[in-house]
């Protein structure tokens, strides 16, 4: 239950005309005011700055250093790189002092001989028809 | 509310706006910020301060179109929101800091009684509408000059269909009993 009377059918149409004249009188926003709300609105659209091309590049490359670790990681990278260029380039014999791959192989092998043999009996002359007799 | 001719639903405006059409913050602009204007001179009762906050209003509109989401809310509903809430904040401030900047109630008699044309009679219920309570005042104005529904109001005002239908009566009351015991004056018969 309301607690204010409602009002009369009289008194809602009294009202209701000075409803109307208060809105036909209701000032209009000025030039002004509608300028500034444009202004921000202009300004609000205006698109953040693109980066150039030059910028984004040089983004890219930081942001791939960093990936790889610095510059420890990139120095072992380039370093590595840098082996296995002149390797290429020169040949594995140039650059550990062998003339060929097959060295390389037969060097491998005779010191792999050597550590196998654990009593060091590679030197040792013998013949076994004299444990027969 | 809609000022402009523009065919366009303001979902699909705030779609282009945030597209970067400048025609679309044009019509938004004409379409919105004079019913936002309205609502905060209503509630401050002073045009500057009126105007900064239905500017600060129609901002946080601009920064929210890129995010807003077409359906969710009506764009106006949305905005008369926000105006509301950054009056009432500006009111709840202009009190706590100083009383003595409260505009007493105007006396309604014998000014409003001395007036007998149709822009006196607005300045008369405008004059009227200024000494009610600031929450008659707001959905006063939500439901007789920016022309909303008492359920939108319910939204905008973050209270129930009830509660405005409540407030309304009691504004309407009270508008009565100041201006309607002087009919003849104000030229109503």
């Amino acid at each position: 239950m309301p607690d204010f009377d409602k009002l009369t059918p009289q008194e809602t149409q009294a009202l209701d005309a000075l409803f109307d004249d208060a809105r036909a009188h209701d000032q209009p926003p000025s030039r002004q005011f509608l300028d500034r709300v444009m202004d921000d609105a202009l300004a609000a659209q205006t698109p953040p700055a693109q980066p150039d091309a030059t910028r984004r590049l040089r983004d890219r490359i930081f942001d791939l250093f960093a990936q790889l670790g610095g510059l420890p990681g990139a120095s072992l990278i380039a370093a590595c790189a840098l082996f296995g260029l002149t390797m290429g380039y020169a040949g594995p014999d140039q650059i550990l002092g062998l003339s060929s791959l097959s060295d390389l192989s037969a060097a491998a092998q005779t010191d792999l001989d050597a550590e196998l043999d654990m009593f060091q009996t590679s030197d040792l002359s013998f013949d076994e028809s004299e444990l027969l007799q | 509310m809609a000022f402009d001719a523009t065919p366009q639903s303001d979902d699909d405006l705030m779609s282009e706006f945030a597209r970067g059409n400048q025609a679309a913050a044009r019509s938004l602009t004409t379409r919105l910020a004079p019913g936002v204007l309205r609502l905060a001179r209503r509630m401050l009762g002073n045009q500057a301060e009126a105007e900064d906050v239905a500017q600060e209003a129609m901002l946080r509109l601009w920064k929210v179109a890129p995010d807003w989401q077409p359906g969710r809310a009506q764009v106006s509903t949305w905005l008369y929101r926000v105006t509301s809430n950054l009056c009432t904040d500006r009111l709840r401030k202009k009190r706590t800091t100083n009383l003595d900047d409260i505009p007493e109630p105007l006396d309604d008699a014998p000014s409003v009684t001395a007036r007998m044309q149709a822009r006196d009679r607005a300045q008369a219920m405008n004059a009227a509408i200024a000494t009610l309570p600031d929450r008659q005042r707001e959905a006063l104005q939500l439901r007789h000059f920016e022309d909303l529904s008492n359920i939108e109001i319910a939204v905008i005002m973050d209270t129930s269909v009830e509660a405005i239908e409540s407030l309304l009566g009691r504004a309407k009351r009270s508008l009565a009993d100041k201006l309607l015991n002087q009919r003849e004056t104000l030229g109503l018969d």
